[in-house]
This record gives C-alpha cells, structure tokens and sequence, in this order.
C-alpha cells in the first residue's frame, strides 16, 4: 500500500515539470514580454528608452539565456515565488491567487452538489427503466446539455429568474442567494457526462449475478440499488468527482465572468486581459496542481474503496 | 449506399444531418442570404423586437440591437466563423491525434512513453485556460483560434486510435504484411490506419461539437476572433448587456451555438455507435 502510494507520488514529478515548461514555453512563444507588458502600439514604445527597456528586462532576469530563465523560473515558483502582479501594483501574484480561492471553492462545492442531485437520481432513474422512454427523457437531457454552451445556459437563468421573475440577483456575492444561479450553470454544465456514466456504471452492476440473486430472494428495486448496487458502482463515481475537477476550474473561468463572481476565473481573466504575466502562470500553474491533486486523490481512494486495485 | 441505408433507420442521425447542412448552406451562401448588411445601423430601428411581438415587423425578423442592426443578418454571418473554426480545427485535430495515436500504438517503446507523458501534461490544464493563455498573450485572429484549439484538443483521439492500435497491429494480416516484407511503418498505414478510420471520424464529429462551443466561449469572454469580424460568442456577449430589455439579443445567437453543436452530436453518437457496436449502451 505503501509502496504503491510513493511510486504513485513519484509519477507526479515529471508531469508536474512538464506543465512549467508548458507554461514558461508558451508564455515565452507566445510574444516578447516586455511588448505584452508595455503594449504593443508604435505610441507606447516610443514612450520609454532603450536603457529604460534594458533596465525592465534586467529587472525582470529576461536578458539571461532561456534556458537559465526556466531553471530561475522553476526555483522561484518552489518557493512560491510567481513575481508580482503587473496589473495589482506589483502585489504577489501567490497572494493574489490564494485570497481568491475561497470563493472558487465555494462556487466549486455547490456546482459539484448540484451535479450530484442532477446525475444521482438522473442515471438511477435511466438505468432502472433501460430504453424506456425515461431513459430517453434523460438521455435527451443530457445531450442537450453536452449541446448548450453554459455561458448562454447563464445568462438564460438570468433571464428568466433575475430577469422576469425578479427572485435572484444578477451577479455579484453576499448571500446563498448570489450563489444560486453561478452553481446551477456550472453544475449542469458537468452533470450531463455524470448522469450517463452514472446510468452505464449501474447498468453494468445491475447484469452481476449477486444482483440477480438479490432479486431472486424477492427484496425491493430500492433496496437492490441502494443497498447493492450503489455500493460497487460508487467506485465509478469516486472517478467522476475526480474527472469533474478540470470542468469546474475550466467552467469557472466562464462562469464567474458571466456572474461577476469574484474567484480565481475572473482573476485570470482581469490578468489575460492586463497580459500579466505573473498572474497568468500562477493561475495555470495552480490550476494544473489542483488537477494533478485530483487525479491522485482519486487514486488512493480507489485502493481504499476496491482492495483489487492494489494489486493491478 | 450501405451508409445510407444505415442512417435512414435513426431519425436523431438524419435530423442531424439536415440540421448541419442546413447551416453548410447558409454560411456559404451568407452574402446572398442576410436580409440586410450585418454592420449597417439604422438608428431609427434600434432594439427592435422579433417580428411576432407588437412593435416588430418582418424588416428585421429577429429582431435589431441597441445600434439597429439586424440580428438575423448578423447571426447568419457569425456562422461563417463557427464552421470554419469547427473544419480547421477539427481537422488539426484529426491530423495530429491520428498520426500521434498510431505511431505511439504500433511503434511502442520510447516513443509511446514519450507522448503519453506529453498527452499527460497536456490534459492537466483545462483547456479552456490553455487557449485563453495562449490567444491572449499572443493577440487573438481567426488562424490563431483554429491552431490552438486544434493543437490542445487532439489527446483524447490520440489515446483512443492508441488502444486500438496495440489491438490491431497483433493481428494475422497484418503479421503476414510484415512477414512478407512490408516495412513497418507502411504496415502501420496501409493496414492499420484505415480499420481505425471509422472510430476517428466518429471522435472527429462529437469533438466537432465541443470545438464550437470552445471557439464561442473563446469569443463570449472576448478572446475570439475580434469585431468587426461577427462571432456568435461576441453577439451573445453584447446581448448581454440588453438581457433587461432585450432578450431576442443573447437568446437566438445561443440557439444557433445550440442547434448546430446538437446536430454533430446527433452525428457523431450514430456514428460511434455504427463503428463501435459494443457502445451502444
């Protein structure tokens, strides 16, 4: 077990080091920094001399070679260091992030609790009745779903209940209230995938033969779900929580734009739109962490729920 | 012909199929269609309402926004962007996600372990953070959307035209290909490659659909291909704006996203299932 824990912790290195290179090549490919920094207009390069842009780049290390840059660069974000905001008067970038993650986080719970109370009863209810036209009811559901851009799935919500109705707000935080329609959008955008993996993974449990014993003893549909069934086809589920950490960092950045939801997505878009460079890779190196993080979570908890896994 | 038959049994597949070359047509005929010039204003006719409600009228069917333009004009233009985004990019993806997916397959080794890590690496940046990274820092323009999202979104093909492959290359014909002298990297495209054809143009379909949405999320959050080039995610983004008194604005721009992404996945499910009976759950 323990064994199987460090080899795991240990994959995580390489992958980790690729998403620096990933970042510190793409935001190097992706433009001179100091051009994004000062604007790229004939009006704004003529505003500073050459020894001014000498001395930014000095400041900033990018007169040494790439190579000494990346090594500089992965020391400094071990030590947490991702260099200070352009746009937040040189603040840490860290701080910046770290202060904005509650409210991320937030928003991430109650959109996961909504994708749950869609997809738990959505697939039971698909997998029971197989073909039958509430199968297809939720099929329809989730396809649509997959269909629908969540940004216009957002401001329909507004639309309608901030709009019309009038009992929510239009964006903003404060209250459960300010949270509702943010989590809704986000969390249907996810459940449509979890609905359908939750109706396969119940399918496949409910062909086993322990089931059909259990419904040869003559207990109730309930009780073969809930008391059989569910048990082994949570291990599915364990793997679409962790599945669902990618869209709810993704589908953040969508929706706390939409929602004016103060969280690490609206941070990352106030920074790509400033081209702060400190802001932009601690974003997505974070981002990628709490991914990694996820997927090994995930892992460990498989060998925990599911002894054969150790050994595979 | 036997595909034919195949499709006029699913219903969903051929609304799909109508659907989608309903908005082929539309988007190369769009010059000839749009009632009026999408960028013209008519101040005298701003925020119309749709024709059915009182006030509006069959000039503007949709409807006009805050500056007069008409908004049926202006989504029929938007699509031009959405299909050639969808074609380019998906075809990047096809391109690369196969080659990737079958070189690692039936080679192995080094080479596999190599792009595994890479496709590793890759998927543990939500796309959508990966291509606003890279369009923001680097200037949106239409040939920048189509390569980024094309060059981000090719691992999931990549990983499954893999495991097909080291399934495949164990086979006896292609053995005897080998046996009788066929290098291998001719094997691996002369009798390898065409029997994962079927299951990469199903992928290719369904991720057809997520590269719509991906390119007008791209410009809702006003990294897309910028104005005055028209954009569905920019229409839905200004209508925003006007959602208090102008619903048509934010409403009919995201039908389109909706029904056209609708349409390859109807596509691309009937397909999957044709290729990979075994999915069919």
């Amino acid at each position: 077990m323990t064994g199987y824990f460090l080899r795991r912790l240990l994959q995580v290195i390489p992958t980790l080091v690729g998403i620096t290179l990933l970042v510190f090549v793409t935001v190097r490919l992706s433009g001179d920094p100091i051009a994004s920094y000062l604007g790229s207009d004939a009006a704004d390069s003529a505003m500073i001399t050459a020894e001014q842009e000498a001395a930014i780049r000095a400041h900033l290390g990018l007169d040494k070679p790439l190579a000494l840059q990346y090594v500089l660069f992965l020391r400094n974000i071990t030590l947490g260091d991702f260099g200070g905001s352009f746009i937040y008067q040189g603040r840490p970038a860290l701080d910046l992030l770290i202060e904005r993650v509650p409210a991320t986080a937030r928003l991430a719970a109650a959109a996961l609790l909504v994708a749950i109370l869609i997809s738990l009863p959505g697939g039971v209810i698909a997998a029971l009745n197989r073909n039958k036209p509430a199968d297809t009811l939720v099929n329809a559901f989730s396809v649509i779903g997959d269909a629908m851009p969540n940004f216009w799935l957002g401001v329909m919500l507004i639309l309608l209940f901030s709009v019309k109705f009038g009992w929510l707000p239009v964006s903003g935080t404060g209250s459960w209230r300010h949270l509702l329609l943010p989590a809704i959008t986000l969390g249907t955008s996810m459940a449509a995938l979890q609905t359908r993996l939750m109706r396969s993974g119940l399918i496949e449990v409910l062909n086993q033969d322990y089931v059909r014993t259990a419904r040869a003893k003559g207990l109730s549909t309930w009780s073969v779900v809930f008391k059989h069934a569910m048990r082994n086809a949570a291990l599915g589920y364990v793997t679409l929580l962790g599945l669902a950490i990618p869209s709810l960092l993704g589908g953040s950045v969508v929706v706390e734009r939409i929602f004016a939801w103060p969280g690490v997505g609206l941070l990352f878009i106030n920074g790509l739109g400033g081209r702060d460079m400190a802001l932009i890779q601690a974003v997505v190196v974070f981002s990628a962490a709490m991914v990694i993080l996820a997927n090994l979570v995930v892992d460990l908890l498989y060998t925990l729920i599911d002894p054969r896994v150790r050994y595979a | 012909m036997k595909l034919l038959r195949a499709l006029s049994k699913h219903p969903l597949a051929i609304t799909g199929l109508v659907i989608l070359l309903g908005f082929l047509v539309v988007t190369m005929l769009a010059p000839l269609l749009t009632p009026h010039d999408p960028l013209q204003q008519h101040l005298r006719a701003r925020l119309l309402p749709p024709f059915w409600l009182p006030g509006g009228t069959l000039e503007y069917p949709l409807g006009t926004d805050q500056l007069g333009r008409d908004l049926l004009s202006r989504i029929i233009q938007g699509s031009r962007v959405a299909v050639l985004v969808a074609f380019g990019a998906t075809t990047l993806v096809i391109l690369v996600g196969t080659t990737v997916g079958l070189l690692s397959g039936f080679f192995g080794g080094l080479l596999d372990t190599a792009t595994m890590r890479v496709v590793d690496v890759i998927i543990s940046v939500p796309d959508i953070i990966l291509y606003l990274t890279i369009i923001a820092l680097a200037g949106p323009s239409l040939t920048l959307v189509i390569v980024v999202i094309g060059l981000v979104g090719w691992t999931t093909l990549a990983r499954v035209v893999r495991s097909e492959v080291l399934t495949l290359r164990r086979r006896e014909y292609v053995e005897a290909a080998r046996a009788l002298g066929q290098a291998e990297l001719t094997s691996a495209f002369r009798q390898v490659l065409p029997n994962v054809l079927g299951t990469v143009v199903a992928i290719a379909t369904l991720k057809a659909s997520s590269v719509i949405i991906a390119e007008s999320t791209l410009s809702y959050l006003g990294f897309g291909v910028q104005p005055p080039t028209i954009t569905w995610g920019q229409l839905l983004a200004q209508g925003q704006q006007y959602v208090a008194t102008a619903w048509w604005l934010s409403t009919f721009p995201g039908l389109a996203i909706t029904l056209l992404s609708l349409s390859l996945i109807f596509l691309g499910n009937w397909l999957r299932d044709l290729f990979d009976p075994r999915s069919n759950g």
